[in-house]
């Protein structure tokens, strides 16, 4: 069995314009959720979901470089969903 | 009306290297590790106004074995297979992921504008993607920024924004609120 236990989203930048409003690396704590209502979603009779990501972002090098990392989760009506597992 | 600019040295692209594990489970989610490298500018006007020109151009490639479910929950371990042909010819693109659709290779970009009335503002955001390198997708996008400043150079931000997905395997609208503190 192959286990995949992605925990985390993590993302190296140098100056990532969308990690924050100013677009300068900051240090930053957030989150970011999405509702979204999408075409795909009419397959499995579903109209809505919502993709959440907390986060946090640190900068070094005098705000050239920063590193962000990214908790996400997401629900599809009442299924959460977080960890994947992949028997195989 | 004066502006002011900054040297054109300040123009600098820059290279993006993300790196993401998607969520989920269930339904049409997948297990796949996915590289996004990608080129990013902005270029900043602070009179009178704080204005930012920003434009991104990227790509998200999947990497490893995947394995997705269908709409039962049932699983299928081969998911380049598991997709209808009507699915296909709908879409053009592999489906990843009905929490947060995307394909599995896909180019995307922007050019996009922020400006800040001090601590309110707004970002045009009209962006792009080529789905699976066949279907064209274009996503407007549009948010409302506020920013509470705090002690000590700390500061509250928000971003409330709406988009559209056009047309591809994203179809659809989405809000979202983008906030985080800044310290």
């Amino acid at each position: 069995m192959e286990i995949l236990l992605p925990i985390f989203i993590y993302i190296i930048i140098f100056h990532h314009e969308g990690a924050t409003i100013e677009h300068g690396a900051k240090k930053a704590v957030g989150i970011s959720p999405l509702f979204s209502q999408t075409k795909i979603l009419e397959n499995i009779g579903e109209k809505w979901s919502i993709f959440t990501t907390l986060f946090g972002e640190y900068s070094f090098f005098e705000d050239k470089l920063s590193l962000r990392l990214d908790i996400p989760f997401a629900f599809v009506k009442r299924n959460f969903s977080f960890l994947i597992l992949l028997p195989h | 009306m004066k502006f002011t600019l900054r040297d054109l040295k300040d123009f600098e692209p820059t290279f993006l290297f993300i790196s993401e594990f998607p969520t989920g489970q269930d339904y049409a989610t997948s297990g796949h590790f996915a590289v996004m490298p990608g080129f990013a500018f902005e270029y900043h006007i602070h009179k009178p106004y704080h204005i930012h020109v920003h434009g991104l151009l990227g790509s998200r490639f999947a990497l490893g074995r995947e394995s997705h479910t269908d709409g039962s929950g049932k699983e299928n371990h081969d998911h380049m297979h598991t997709l209808s042909s009507s699915d296909l010819h709908s879409y053009g693109a592999h489906k990843i992921n009905y929490a947060f659709p995307h394909s599995e290779n896909e180019i995307m970009g922007h050019i996009g504008v922020m400006v800040l009335f001090s601590e309110i503002g707004f970002d045009l955001r009209p962006s792009f993607f080529f789905e699976d390198f066949k279907t064209f997708v274009l996503q407007p996008q549009v948010g409302l920024i506020y920013i509470l400043e705090l002690e000590d150079g700390k500061s509250f931000n928000f971003k409330l924004f709406g988009f559209w997905a056009l047309q591809g395997i994203r179809e659809g609208k989405g809000i979202g609120l983008f906030s985080y503190l800044k310290f």
